[in-house]
């Protein structure tokens, strides 16, 4: 066997993008809070020190995911899911409602369906790579992973999270596609489900004031529904191509709804200008590039869906997020990752990171033939790695 | 494996083209509309806040303050973003002695702003700011503040919510003592926060001017005890006093009864606000015949030993004129018809004069016109004179013992002083001293014409004492020789006079020899007794008692030794 595995040979220029949209990040919610954390606790660090607190559970759980050999985690994709779901319809029940939804649990610390979004990603990179070419058949690939996304995300739409639900969906379908989906497949559940999420929204008055006011952002309703995306264009808008220099936003003095959360890029925007929001999406797109080169030269399937699934599940957010702020999608409350304030965005965010990292680690080295990394995958898979399937049939063979 | 690496590209081209959208997106909004939105933006930020000036102050002679402003707080709470509403309303219901539920129902309320109190004291006011409960705001704004309440009312005026003065002094000098106001021009957060770093221009208001009023305040207070005192003895409707320093016009003491209190103008009868010892006129009687007796001797017409036929009646333009008791006084002298106020002896002098000089005497005084004293709203009287169509040739006789002439009671005094200055007709002036932020200016008496000879001044002058000590007038001051006369003035009403009701007055200044203060007393209407000599003398010689005490004025002996 001439295949060689570099362990330890971590991606240091995707590291080094983290690393920057994380001290961007920071350095974006420190001004965008201490007037807030002045005016309704008293201290201007209010927010930036509990950012502080996230980031070192976030760093520690980057850490962890990097660290663990990335295989171990297809082990548990199963239970993992079932606590996932186990959580999801628990908050149902006792969740907090807050923000007019329903998707906080222990008291608004957690948020199950951010930290379930990597859960779902692991299991569909695991269940994805277990069929091998058999995904193109409708039965055995299509109809049980519409069922399983329609579940989950039916859930996630439950709590009123439609925007967490479009990303999971979206970036299922991606990962869907890039496992091998038939093409037209593929087309045909993107178009069911941006039917579904339309008739959601239509059916939802306050989801479809977000579109009127999405269609004519300036004039709709500028002190109702359309006052926030109004508010966030004026910030952008005002930052012209320089910016009014860091700290200078004015927006953020209350004129913006959750300036530090999901319209933390007007912020950006405003104080850092064209160049400065450009500069960000450029981060995300070179961290969109590593990730697909780590997923084109991660050593099986398992891995390299995964990894994709990874990258896609950050830059999908993070499109949604800055389409929402540029006005570009209708308002739908999704975080910036890496940069928004909140705990499970960023541990979740730090969390997938991490695991991309650790796929990164075992990548085949480039001069590799595909041949040989084709072996390589059916090794790993026959030897250690059974597919697991939530299906009897699959259960019944496997006695 | 080449086709999940064209599936990734795919993917990836997806990403890429959504990226290049919204760098599209930013292009059209941060570049493109960038000028717009920087116009929307200071439109939205934009605040301008106009910063009252503190009006100027009001002191009276010897510094004691008569107008000021006084900080007071209005209290209200954003319901919304009061923690705890119940401690919140335990102190407040405390401190500014409310109903702890009114409050509470206020505070919980789903209203976005509700008001507490208004009008409340400065601590009161610090005292909440102090506590810093988010969500409770304490508004600063003035108030005007008269330490003396009732006191001088008519003189001062008032100043209403907007912070303009009317009436008085406050009316007069409004411009001067309203000041400039400032300019905070800055940028707010929707809540009302200044941005720290938005554009700000800050203009500061410049206060207003500060008044020194020829006033004394214990004079003051004086004339309105003894004219509350005078108006409730006598009956009366209502009365004034005016007190002048003859020598250079300025009023010492100027008062109205009844009067209101300016701290609480609101609640007042409006009918109050206007002065009636500037702005009303009224006949002044045989008052005036000091008038007509002036410009007898000035023009030369009469000596004091000059004697005249009284046979109880004459006719005068088709008019006939009767003495006050009806009865015919023989022969007098001068003294003798000042001394028992007859008119058929002053019409004599009147007619002797002629039409063409009675009446420029009379102008020469300055009735007709206004005195142009710093008060608001001065009326200028009613004059006929012989160039008006309304004038009659009877109006000569009638005239000369002030009927069928009206005349504000500033114009009265401001006359009569003329006489008690050497003849030289002075401007009535309240304001002594005028301080500004970089000026002070001393107000200089100011002559506005002669109006008889100093000679004539000083032989009508000792006319009028010794037409009063023979008379035995209520008005002498024991030590003191008062020049003076009383008035009785009937009250014109449609067709005629009426029947009962006078306007009582009487004039008189004194020491003669050395007028150092003048004082005019009017009572309206007194029931007790129509004469001026039973209800006005006295109330002119109780106030008169008083005055040469508070003025330091020495009794003659003394100023005899003097010499």
């Amino acid at each position: 066997m001439t295949t060689k595995i570099r362990n330890f040979n971590l991606d240091y220029i995707l590291l080094l993008v983290i690393v920057a949209l994380l001290i961007i990040g920071l350095m974006m919610i420190y001004s965008a809070t201490f007037a807030l954390g002045y005016t309704l606790h008293n201290q201007p660090t209010y927010y930036f020190i509990r950012q502080l607190l996230w980031l070192g559970i976030g760093l520690l759980a980057m850490l962890v995911f990097a660290r663990v050999e990335y295989h171990t985690w297809r082990r548990f994709s199963v239970p993992l899911m079932a606590v996932t779901i186990t959580l999801m319809v628990v908050v149902l029940f006792v969740g907090d409602i807050r923000f007019g939804g329903q998707r906080w649990l222990f008291n608004g610390s957690v948020q199950p369906s951010e930290l379930s979004k990597l859960a779902i990603i692991i299991y569909i990179a695991d269940w994805l790579s277990s069929k091998g070419k058999k995904i193109q058949d409708v039965n055995y690939g299509l109809m049980p992973f519409a069922i399983l996304l329609g579940v989950v995300a039916g859930l996630i739409v439950l709590q009123q999270d439609l925007g967490t639900a479009i990303l999971v969906v979206l970036t299922s379908l991606a990962m869907f596609f890039v496992a091998g989906g038939n093409l037209t497949q593929t087309a045909i559940s993107a178009l069911f489900g941006g039917v579904t999420f339309a008739v959601l929204i239509s059916q939802s008055p306050y989801r479809w004031a977000r579109v009127t006011a999405f269609l004519d952002p300036l004039n709709s309703d500028p002190l109702g529904k359309g006052y926030q995306i109004r508010q966030i264009l004026i910030a952008l808008g005002s930052g012209g191509l320089t910016g009014m220099g860091l700290g200078a936003s004015r927006q953020k003095f209350g004129y913006i709804p959750a300036s530090h959360t999901d319209g933390i890029f007007a912020i950006l925007g405003e104080e850092l200008g064209f160049i400065g929001c450009v500069m960000l999406i450029g981060l995300f797109a070179l961290l969109a590039y590593r990730g697909a080169r780590i997923a084109m030269s991660a050593p099986d399937s398992f891995g390299a869906i995964l990894a994709f699934g990874i990258t896609c599940s950050l830059v999908i957010q993070a499109i949604v997020n800055i389409g929402v702020v540029t006005a570009s999608l209708p308002f739908t409350g999704v975080t910036l990752p890496f940069i928004s304030f909140g705990g499970s965005s960023l541990i979740t965010s730090m969390a997938s990171a991490g695991l991309l990292l650790a796929v990164s680690r075992r990548t085949v080295s480039e001069n590799q033939s595909s041949e040989g990394k084709d072996h390589e995958i059916n090794h790993l898979r026959g030897r250690h790695w059974g597919p697991r399937l939530p299906r009897l049939s699959r259960r019944a063979s496997v006695k | 494996m080449e086709e999940l690496k064209y599936r990734i590209y795919a993917v990836l081209a997806v990403m890429c083209a959504s990226g290049l959208v919204l760098v599209g997106q930013l292009v059209r909004w941060q570049i493109i509309q960038h000028n717009a939105f920087v116009e929307i933006a200071t439109a939205e930020h934009r605040d301008e806040l106009v910063i009252a000036p503190r009006r100027g102050e009001m002191r009276d002679q010897s510094g004691y303050l008569l107008a000021t402003d006084v900080m007071q707080y209005n209290i209200s709470a954003s319901p919304k973003i009061i923690s705890d509403p119940y401690s919140t309303a335990d102190r407040l219901a405390n401190l500014l002695n409310l109903s702890r539920d009114e409050l509470l129902n206020k505070l919980t309320s789903k209203d976005l702003w509700v008001p507490i109190a208004n009008n409340v004291s400065q601590p009161i006011g610090e005292t909440i700011m102090k506590w810093d409960i988010v969500g409770l705001k304490a508004d600063v704004r003035t108030k005007r503040m008269y330490p003396e309440g009732n006191v001088a009312s008519h003189l001062l005026g008032f100043v209403n919510e907007n912070g303009y003065g009317f009436y008085g002094l406050e009316g007069y000098y409004d411009g001067m003592l309203r000041g400039k106001p400032g300019l905070q021009k800055g940028e707010r957060s929707p809540f009302g926060e200044v941005i720290p770093w938005g554009i700000s221009n800050f203009i500061p208001p410049s206060s207003g001017t500060t008044l020194h009023v020829t006033i004394r305040r214990n004079v003051q207070y004086l004339i309105e005890a003894e004219l509350q005192k005078a108006v409730q003895t006598y009956q009366a409707k209502r009365g004034s006093v005016i007190v002048l320093e003859p020598k250079t016009g300025a009023v010492l003491g100027i008062a109205s009864y009844p009067n209101y209190d300016p701290n609480n103008y609101g609640t007042s009868d409006e009918n109050l606000f206007v002065d009636p010892s500037v702005s009303d006129q009224y006949e002044p009687g045989s008052v005036f015949k000091i008038v007509t007796m002036a410009a007898g001797l000035d023009a030369n017409v009469i000596v004091p030993e000059t004697t005249i036929y009284d046979g109880g009646s004459i006719e005068v333009g088709g008019r006939v004129i009767y003495d006050w008791d009806r009865k015919a006084h023989g022969t007098v002298d001068m003294t003798t018809i000042m001394a028992q106020s007859l008119n058929v002896g002053i019409a004599q002098i009147a007619v002797a004069l002629g039409k063409d000089r009675f009446y420029t005497y009379i102008k020469r005084f300055g009735f007709g016109r206004l005195t142009e004293i710093d008060l608001s709203g001065e009326g200028p009287g009613t004059l006929k004179t012989p160039k008006d169509a309304t004038w009659h040739e009877s109006d000569i006789g009638a005239n000369s013992f002030g009927q069928g002439i009206a005349v504000t009671p500033m114009q009265m005094a401001n006359s009569v002083a003329a006489v008690a200055n050497d003849g030289l007709l002075m401007k009535p002036h309240l304001v002594k001293r005028i301080v500004d932020s970089d000026r002070e200016v001393e107000v200089k008496p100011m002559i506005v014409r002669r109006a008889v000879s100093e000679k004539t001044a000083h032989t009508l002058t000792d006319l009028l004492v010794t037409a009063l000590e023979q008379s035995d007038s209520a008005a002498l001051v024991p030590g003191y020789r008062v020049a003076g006369k009383t008035g009785t003035a009937e009250i014109p009403i449609p067709g005629g006079y009426h029947p009962t009701l006078t306007v009582a007055s009487f004039v008189g200044y004194l020491p003669a020899d050395n007028p150092q203060v003048l004082v005019l007393v009017i009572i309206d209407r007194p029931t007790v007794s129509r004469w001026g000599n039973d209800t006005a003398a006295p109330t002119f010689a109780r106030i008169a008692k008083q005055l040469v005490i508070l003025l330091d004025i020495p009794p003659d002996s003394v100023q005899v030794t003097m010499k």
